[in-house]
């Protein structure tokens, strides 16, 4: 085996003027005795498996017709009877009350009219509601149950009237009124700060899943100093992991800035800013300015006073 | 279940033509497979002179590896040599963005944008951008990320070539339906797996003498600082002795192979070599002087070539070449060549023993560079893009049906 180290080896040359530009197919190819034997013997087994799918597919076609042939026709009976009972499931908060308004469903309506297909879609195209399914359980209930976005970050958006409103933002991006949700759990989420493109649009937003991530370690890890997580600003973190150099900037009551690597794991990351905190917590506790964990390897610690040491 | 590829590393020489095939398996290791080497045709100082009969001899070894290796090849790493690739250095600078003067990764994106943005006159194309140390305020750091700094730069030793040298090529790859992932000039494949870390770190001039082209790469502080193409090798040796002589192209080769050393000594004036050495018709007794002197003028001639370009450039220190010379290539084969390197270079100077970690037959001069191209396979270059190809079963479908 070779190959077993990688140095400050060589870079080959990518965009305008590079070989690769020249690599298209548009110009002829050279043929030779060689190749040509190469593509016939290509071409062969490519034959070869054609011929071979279409004998699996005849073979289906005809296992299929002999077994409809022989199938006899079923006589379905279907009951009528009034909706009598609507099973609720949720996987999260949203109440009774919201159930009824959307689904509408008026006394009287009978097991076999409900559109259970428009109504699974009137449920999907709530905000909060990832999925929904409905079932008619024979005799007389309709079950729905529901899986709902988990809120990960608060957000402040300007409302219809001009007026900044507080909505969600769940893992998938999602940004949703938020409906159910008791006061204190919502005021336990930070605000977020979204990452702007070129245009000035923040959606679709991208990323959320890694800050949930980050969030779900942090609250994990270190409960208490979670708390003080005020803002998650994704000003520098296009949701884009491919990218070089994203970070998720957190602001807190204790540490202006806490930057953070998307390419390295949270939870050493969190692990070396308990470190840090200790540390500091030992020297006197004096403030600081900003933490930065995104480093390969260390982490820079910038005080008030303008000092800068390196973990 | 992880992912296997089989890669063929391609050189087209101006001698021979050579084939390895390696098989990775997923991104842990590559073991050899398979390997074929033929004469080459229409290949003159390692340019293709000939498409039909270069593509020819290359098709035919590309297949007998692969028959060899009982495998098809689904991707190609090409080494490229020939006088028409040149290098220059290319610096690129930027003033760091941030208010606090912390260098990020944009501003190292930024440095490394602005020293490759130098454009080339039409018909050139450009082979590699070799990253070379960062500097900040002026002061050399390996990596910048999160120093504090206003002014970052970066330079590149960017190699280009001749557009159409380079198209026929890949012209020639493409030929057989395989696609090139790679382009590798020769003399830092053979570099590659040559030199340790540490000899790269010390400094270290590799040079690779073929058959039409000498190649070379020089490293310093584990970076490569210049690369270089000279467009003489041993057929040019063989060619001054079939003159010197007055002896056939093929005897001379013979004759070089058989008596040949490359540095002259007093002793040589007595002793006589024959020409086929069984006392048939046509066989005579040359001074083995006359031949020793030929060899010597030539082959000092390639190393003075380098040195000149070394010096040229202000890369000739020798204390920044701690590990000296490396000589690798068919003709390094040639008796007495590091004494040659080391009067000429004033330096220490050795003839490459190969890679330890592959067969005893792939350890010879000749395959170092496509040994070099496999290593390049499996680690990548430094920078690249490397493009999404499907896996598995979508893989050897799109390969079936041609779709890739």
């Amino acid at each position: 085996m070779i190959g077993s180290n990688k140095g400050k080896g060589s870079s080959s040359a990518t965009g305008t003027q590079s070989w690769r530009e020249l690599a298209g197919p548009s110009k002829r190819r050279v043929n030779s005795p060689q190749a040509k034997k190469r593509r016939q013997a290509k071409l062969l087994k490519l034959l070869a498996g054609v011929v071979m799918l279409v004998g699996l597919v005849g073979l289906v076609i005809w296992a299929s017709s002999t077994i409809k042939n022989r199938a006899e026709p079923i006589q379905i009976h279907t009951p009528s009877s009034e909706i009598e009972q609507v099973i609720f499931e949720t996987n999260g908060v949203l109440p009774n009350r919201w159930l009824s308004t959307v689904i509408k469903l008026s006394k009287g309506t009978t097991m076999m009219e409900v559109d259970i297909h428009g109504m699974k879609q009137r449920l999907e195209s709530e905000p909060q509601v990832v999925s929904a399914s409905v079932e008619r359980v024979f005799p007389s209930a309709l079950k729905i149950s529901l899986e709902e976005q988990q809120p990960v970050l608060r957000i402040a958006v300007q409302g219809p009237a001009g007026k900044a409103v507080q909505r969600i933002v769940a893992r998938d991006g999602t940004i949703y009124k938020g409906v159910g949700y008791p006061k204190t759990a919502l005021a336990a989420l930070p605000y977020l700060q979204p990452y702007q493109r070129r245009d000035g649009s923040i959606q679709p937003m991208r990323g959320i899943e890694k800050v949930a991530e980050l969030l779900e370690s942090a609250r994990t890890k270190q409960p208490n100093f979670f708390r003080t997580w005020k803002v998650v600003s994704l000003e520098h973190y296009s949701g884009d992991d491919s990218l070089a150099g994203e970070v998720i900037e957190v602001r807190s009551s204790l540490v202006p800035r806490i930057i953070f690597s998307t390419s390295t794991d949270f939870a050493k990351q969190l692990d070396r800013l308990n470190v840090i905190r200790q540390h500091v917590r030992a020297k006197g506790n004096p403030a600081m300015k900003r933490i930065d964990l995104s480093l390969r390897g260390s982490a820079a610690v910038q005080f008030s006073s303008g000092r800068i040491s390196s973990f | 279940m992880s992912d296997t590829r089989v890669v063929g590393a391609v050189e087209i020489g101006t001698t021979k033509v050579v084939v390895l095939l390696g098989e990775i398996v997923g991104d842990e290791g590559l073991n050899i497979i398979g390997h074929s080497i033929c004469s080459s045709k229409g290949i003159k100082k390692g340019v293709i002179n000939d498409l039909n009969a270069a593509s020819d001899c290359v098709h035919a070894t590309i297949m007998q590896a692969e028959e060899n290796a009982k495998s098809r090849i689904d991707e190609v790493y090409l080494a490229q040599t020939g006088s028409h690739l040149e290098g220059n250095f290319n610096v690129g600078t930027t003033n760091v963005s941030s208010s606090d003067n912390i260098v990020r990764e944009i501003d190292i994106e930024q440095a490394k944008q602005d020293a490759k943005r130098r454009k080339l006159p039409q018909k050139r194309t450009f082979i590699h951008h070799i990253q070379n140390p960062f500097a900040l305020d002026g002061q050399p750091v390996d990596s910048p990320l999160s120093h504090e700094a206003r002014q970052l730069q970066v330079g590149y030793w960017s190699v280009h070539g001749d557009s159409s040298k380079v198209s026929d090529s890949l012209r020639v790859i493409r030929g057989i339906d395989l696609d090139v992932s790679d382009m590798i000039i020769s003399s830092i494949a053979s570099g590659v797996v040559l030199l340790e870390d540490s000899e790269k770190e010390s400094g270290a001039l590799v040079v690779d003498l073929g058959g039409g082209t000498t190649d070379y790469v020089l490293y310093q502080n584990g970076y490569i600082v210049k690369t270089g193409v000279v467009p003489v090798g041993g057929d040019h040796i063989t060619n001054d002795l079939s003159i010197g002589l007055r002896v056939r192209r093929k005897s001379a080769e013979e004759f070089k192979v058989k008596n040949g050393r490359a540095y002259y000594q007093s002793s040589d004036r007595e002793e006589k070599v024959w020409l086929i050495g069984d006392l048939t018709i046509g066989d005579r007794e040359y001074p083995l002087a006359a031949i020793t002197k030929i060899i010597e003028a030539r082959v000092s001639e390639i190393f003075t070539i380098i040195k000149e370009q070394l010096q040229e450039a202000a890369l000739y220190v020798p204390a920044d070449i701690a590990c000296g010379v490396v000589l690798t290539g068919g003709s390094s084969q040639l008796a007495g060549i590091d004494e040659c390197a080391r009067r000429t270079f004033g330096l220490d100077a050795r003839v490459s023993e190969g890679p330890l970690d592959v067969a005893p037959e792939l350890r010879g001069p000749g395959y170092s560079t496509a040994l070099g191209l496999l290593h390049y396979a499996l680690t990548g270059q430094e920078d690249r893009q490397r493009s999404t190809k499907p896996t598995g079963i979508l893989r050897r479908l799109t390969g079936l049906l041609s779709l890739e």
